[in-house]
């Protein structure tokens, strides 16, 4: 009998409800068609809201999951067609575990895997809460639901997005620079400043003042919009590069959450540190996580999930409007 | 508090903090609205200073509210998490508050509702689930 808890709270018991027998046939029968589907019970994602299902054996019985984990384990005396099948599926080495976690996470996190039908399996298992037994009501399931959803959009616009780009722009780190300007961002952070500039100001290095700065705007007079080539014509029209041909003074990185919105990284300093602006809030050099940026690539981005590439100017400032 | 009033406010207007580069969404208040707002600011407690989230992605309500220039003019509030942030006119003085259940950013979050797609929508309200 398979017990499945919706993580969700942070302080309270999360809402739990017991699967049926047909429903925990078909939880095992989707972890045996792709069995990345499970994840260990101590991977729980440190972000708020919605993490995922945590499922654990409430009790050794007849079910399903319990005949053929002990079918696997060589401890079912009496053979089961259905435990057989499954031990034949993982003949490769993997188990069939007391507790695991399964499900879609948050796009903010880097861990999600487009396509890997984890939407699918989370919105059924989802469903399986209605039941008299379950604590889980209709806000939490719209909630729970809701992430669900948006993971299942920016999964598959990410993918459109990537598809559609030739490759990614730009060598990265690879290009030298020759002028930062640190991690002291004070002169970014007064109260004058932090709230008139955003991130494409930043990324500049230019105080402009223009809360909404965007590429493009100064030199073509309009933001050319969100997709990958949009944003190149806009960052090129500014005067931005994508491979070294010079000794460039700046180098920055080119994030977009699909559809909604643009996002600058900037090199700061010798030792390969990135600082960032989000919108009016301070500049800094740690992302999502709290962790200092030495990657923008893989650096935890929250929702700006489409990586459009590293650029480069051959001036200590790039004007913006 | 920075001094204010409660009796009619010039205008509250509201931005959903939730983007980096583009416009965040923004509309203003009824002048209904702005009183309730000011009305239930003044009801919460008074705490120590408290970190706001800072990052990419959902940051709160901002609200500008200029009330009639004779009690003291603009105030910029940050209401994120629990957390009230409230910046005088000067930009120097800084007051926090409780939001006890996040209740005055579900107040807010309920205005936002027409101005905000359905994804948003959602991800806002996750924040909430917590």
């Amino acid at each position: 009998m398979l017990r499945v808890e919706l993580d969700i709270y942070s302080g309270m018991p999360n809402p739990t409800w017991t699967l049926t027998d047909p429903e925990e046939q078909e939880l095992l029968d989707r972890i045996v068609a792709q069995p990345t589907l499970m994840r260990s019970a101590d991977s729980a994602p440190a972000v708020l809201g919605y993490r995922g299902f945590f499922v654990s054996v409430e009790k050794e019985d007849d079910g399903a999951w319990t005949k053929a984990a002990k079918a696997m384990a060589g401890q079912l005396e009496v053979s089961d067609a259905n435990a057989d099948k499954v031990k034949a599926a993982f003949a490769n080495g993997i188990s069939l575990p007391t507790t695991f976690r399964i499900g879609t996470l948050d796009p903010t996190q880097a861990s999600v895997v487009a396509g890997d039908g984890s939407t699918d399996a989370s919105a059924w298992l989802l469903n399986t809460s209605e039941k008299p037994d379950s604590s889980v009501d209709d806000f939490l399931r719209e909630v729970a639901k809701g992430t669900i959803d948006l993971a299942a959009v920016v999964t598959a616009t990410a993918l459109e997005e990537t598809e559609a780009a030739v490759s990614p722009a730009g060598l990265g780190m690879t290009c030298s620079s020759n002028y930062y300007t640190g991690t002291d961002y004070s002169a970014w952070n007064s109260s004058y400043y932090v709230t008139r500039n955003n991130c494409y100001c930043f990324g500049s290095n230019h105080r402009a003042n223009i809360r909404y700065a965007s590429p493009g705007k100064r030199t073509l007079g309009y933001f050319p919009g969100l997709s990958y080539t949009q944003m190149r014509t806009g960052l090129f029209a500014d005067g931005w590069r994508d491979s070294c041909v010079a000794a460039r003074n700046l180098s920055i990185a080119c994030v977009v959450w699909p559809n909604y919105d643009f996002h600058f990284y900037r090199k700061v300093n010798s030792s390969g540190v990135w600082g960032h602006k989000p919108g009016g809030t301070p500049a800094k050099s740690t992302d999502n996580s709290g962790r200092v940026i030495y990657n923008p690539q893989t650096c935890n981005r929250g929702y700006y999930t489409s990586w459009y590439g590293y650029y480069y100017q051959d001036n200590n400032t790039a004007y913006v409007a | 508090m920075p001094k204010s009033s409660t009796q009619d406010p010039a205008f509250a207007r509201v931005e959903l903090d939730i983007f980096s580069g583009q416009p965040n969404p923004q509309w203003e208040m009824s002048q209904e609205q702005a009183d309730l707002f000011h009305t239930m600011l003044q009801q919460r407690s008074t705490i120590v200073q408290a970190e706001l989230f800072d990052g990419l992605g959902y940051r709160g309500f901002i609200v500008e509210t200029a009330p009639a220039p004779e009690s003291g003019g603009r105030m910029i509030v940050n209401v994120q998490g629990g957390i009230i942030k409230v910046v005088d006119s000067t930009g120097q003085q800084v007051f926090y508050y409780e939001d006890t259940n996040q209740e005055l950013e579900k107040w807010l979050f309920d205005q936002s509702r027409q101005h905000l797609d359905q994804a948003l929508q959602t991800l806002v309200e996750a924040t909430f689930a917590k």
